[in-house]
């Protein structure tokens, strides 16, 4: 026997694996597929119910599709700030002449005998560069419960570098040189990634729903 | 048939469309669709994965607003509605469409070309 909400399971989990669409846009399209299946049922009392799935399923299209469909009307605002970010991450290594920072970071701190700047600015710092590598997932379907964590620990990672650079290596750093343009960018970088996954979690979060007879039309 | 509505020109209506749609009140993503087809008399067929995103873009843009709700039979559905600025967006949409139509009846002089 034809188990339609096993076969809509089935649909949806195939649109997690291959699309980027959140589980807010995949509710919608889920609603749409049920109920076309119940109008060709309605439209035509002989027809197999898997013969309806499989003509609902067919006109809402194949996955890449409908991404390409939801890319045409504009990629969400998360995204514009992640990609905003991982550029203002990106371009911050060019201005830091990222390669050689670590020798000018360590040797100060080390000579002047500070054990605080060097474990904070040299080490801790750049561990929360891994972090980052980890928002590229974003861009991929998520759940909320993974996006959540991951926004906490940029947030952290982000009040936990300008901390680190204005208040203990700020006296380490030539004034107004680009390698203070570059840390102040990298900076920025986490922050702005931070706003990014916060928006992807309000955008997983499941909507607020209203009883049936709410609804006014 | 081929259809005498070719895709730039439903591209093109497909925002007047809706936010004409939803001044009969709040609406959801398949019943809009339904609307379509019934209003231009089949003439108009919007493929069924075309009109989300374009929800999800007036949506954002501050012309409709969703809202989730739980239906009868437990599942969850989006409604949407026509905000203020939706209505002002309408008003110019209108007036620039009758501006077109416009023309173009006089530019084909009344008759059928």
């Amino acid at each position: 026997m034809f188990d339609l909400n096993g076969r809509v399971r089935e649909w949806r989990e195939r649109q997690e694996r291959t699309s980027s669409l959140s589980p807010r846009e995949l509710d919608e399209l889920e609603d749409h597929l049920r109920a076309r299946v119940d109008l060709e049922l309605g439209l035509n009392s002989t027809l197999a119910p898997s013969r309806a799935f499989a003509i609902a399923r067919r006109d809402l299209g194949k996955p890449t599709a409908l991404e390409k469909e939801f890319a045409k009307a504009g990629r969400p605002r998360w995204r514009r700030w992640l990609v905003a970010g991982w550029t203002m991450f990106g371009a911050s290594f060019i201005l830091t002449g990222a390669w050689t920072l670590p020798a000018r970071v360590l040797i100060v701190p080390i000579h002047l005998g500070q054990v605080v700047p060097v474990v904070l600015g040299a080490y801790l710092s750049p561990l929360t560069n891994l972090l980052m590598l980890a928002t590229l997932l974003e861009l991929r379907a998520a759940r909320p419960g993974r996006t959540r964590w991951l926004a906490g620990l940029v947030s952290f990672a982000a009040v936990v570098n300008l901390a680190s650079i204005s208040k203990w290596l700020n006296p380490y750093l030539p004034p107004a040189s680009h390698l203070v343009v570059g840390i102040s960018v990298w900076v920025a970088s986490f922050f702005c990634v931070t706003a990014a996954l916060w928006m992807r979690v309000r955008e997983l979060k499941p909507g607020t729903l209203e009883p049936s007879g709410a609804q006014q039309a | 048939m081929k259809k005498s509505v070719y895709k730039e020109l439903v591209a093109a209506s497909s925002r007047p469309m809706v936010l004409s749609i939803l001044t009969g009140g709040e609406n959801y993503g398949y019943e809009i669709l339904k609307q379509v087809k019934l209003l231009s008399g089949g003439e108009v067929e919007w493929s069924d994965g075309m009109l989300y995103p374009v929800l999800h873009r007036l949506e954002r843009d501050g012309l409709i607003t969703g809202r989730w709700q739980l239906t009868e039979e437990g599942r969850r559905r989006k409604y949407y509605r026509l905000t203020d600025r939706g209505k002002g967006q309408l008003a110019r949409d209108r007036a620039g469409w009758r501006a077109v139509y416009g023309a173009l009846e006089a530019s084909w002089g009344g008759s059928h070309v």
